[in-house]
């Protein structure tokens, strides 16, 4: 399923998984479908009324579905740590966000290039991590996805 | 010494659409984009501070910037695209340092276009977004320089990835064999004719031949704070502008960067400001 922007797949793949679609999976559009920072989803073509019902009832439903074979890159999952004695580094792809241990608190956010990577740090340092929103439910590109899946991991690793 | 005109181009996170152009200027550590203030945050704010203080240090000429306001809703970005193609015959400036934006492949390739009409061609400088979305329209060769950390490096390195989000594999080879990354991302025309990369080990490089590494002073702590590569991007910006060929202003750059880290004393909670204000002091150290 092809979206306009990768804040459309974010809250599509949201709505789906809330949902109960298990068996879905973002992914990069194809080619021709490239701008340079853009998500899709890859579902079972059995699941394809289901979901476009969810999808449509919530008013989320994609500009254009295509039924590729070939395998389409996935964002990377692989995080690395690293220990700064009171503070803990999450990398993720080319973002990184850094926690202070103790207390949960985001102290830094660094890496990146789309532009709402100064805004999610504005908005985001100074919160504690497990009461903050992710950078998935606030930012708009795949930088801001990058970045979730360090806050995930930073979460679990506190 | 000859001093050369600098455009800075990017965005910042402002929430209305509006686009900031004019002559940066910087009093009592505060930034103005003509008489606008703008926070010394992360990205293209801290890399055009760090172009003013180099500049300001070596008595060259103060950076024009356009700025477009952007949390990500592409609007702002779209608003810089279009103000470089639209005005390409009123910017005959020496030097286009291209930083935060959201990558469009269609708007950048009307940019390349239009600044290939600047006579004589300005020096090409890219990071952050303008790098990804050069990489990913493959007119990585029209740049002059790319400065990647690591992760950026096996993105462009990844002659399949359109986003650093992409990359495949590659990560495990960051710390122990960048030199390897390196050869990947020339052989597959995926970087700029000069490269300066930022990590553990900073590597400067032309083509595929390494001609500085810089790793002292070491300061672990800057890793972790958001803008400490903007400033080696700024800094070498304005050192270009100042008459220093590439590879003398990333090796300085780089060293300064540590040096100004190193003055600051920083904890991972650090902010980039702090970093910031020690640049001149920094660079005096380095250039003597």
């Amino acid at each position: 399923m092809i979206y306009e922007t990768v804040n459309d797949v974010i809250q599509a793949e949201a709505r789906l998984k809330k949902a109960g679609f298990e068996n879905i999976t973002v992914i990069a559009p194809p080619p021709e479908y490239r701008s340079g920072c853009d998500l899709s989803i890859e579902f079972d073509l059995i699941e394809q009324v289901s979901i476009l019902r969810t999808l449509e009832t919530n008013d989320l439903a994609p500009i254009d579905i295509l039924n590729i074979s070939t395998d389409q890159h996935r964002p990377t999952q692989i995080c690395a740590l690293k220990d700064f004695g009171d503070y803990i580094m999450v990398r993720a792809a080319n973002m990184k966000i850094t926690c202070d241990k103790k207390t949960g608190q985001i102290v830094n956010i660094s890496g990146g290039g789309c532009s709402d990577v100064p805004y999610l740090a504005r908005e985001m340092i100074g919160q504690k991590i497990t009461e903050t929103r992710s950078p998935r439910d606030i930012g708009y590109t795949l930088c801001a996805y990058t970045l979730s899946i360090a806050f995930e991991k930073a979460k679990e690793s506190l | 010494m000859m001093t050369k005109s600098i455009l800075l181009a990017g965005t910042i996170p402002g929430n209305d659409t509006s686009l900031l152009t004019g002559t940066a200027t910087f009093e009592n550590n505060r930034l103005f984009i003509g008489k606008a203030e703008v926070p010394m945050n992360r990205g293209t704010a801290a890399m055009i501070a760090a172009v003013c203080k180099t500049v300001q240090h070596l008595n060259g000429q103060m950076p024009y910037c356009v700025l477009g306001n952007d949390i990500g809703t592409k609007i702002g970005s779209r608003n810089v695209y279009r103000y470089l193609v639209k005005n390409r015959k009123n910017l005959p400036y020496d030097i286009f340092g291209l930083h935060y934006i959201i990558p469009d492949i269609g708007l950048h390739n009307q940019v390349m276009t239009a600044i290939r009409k600047i006579d004589p061609k300005p020096v090409l400088v890219a990071d952050a977004g303008f790098m990804y979305v050069a990489k990913a329209a493959g007119m990585a060769a029209n740049y002059d320089l790319f400065l990647p950390d690591l992760g950026e490096l096996a993105f462009l390195a990844d002659e399949k990835a359109a986003h650093p989000a992409y990359t495949r594999g590659f990560l495990t080879k960051l710390e122990t064999d960048p030199q390897d990354l390196i050869q990947k991302a020339v052989m597959f025309n995926n970087t700029a004719r000069n490269l300066c990369v930022k990590g553990k080990t900073d590597y400067i490089c032309r083509g595929t031949e390494i001609l500085e590494t810089v790793s002292s002073p070491a300061v672990e702590e800057l890793e972790p704070i958001g803008g400490t590569g903007d400033t080696i991007t700024g800094m070498a910006v304005g050192l270009i502008g100042c008459g220093y060929n590439i590879t003398e202003a990333c090796t300085v750059a780089c060293r300064a960067n540590r040096e100004a880290g190193k003055i600051t004393g920083p904890s991972p909670a650090s902010q980039i400001s702090d970093i910031i204000s020690n640049i001149p002091d920094a660079l005096k150290v380095q250039l003597n």
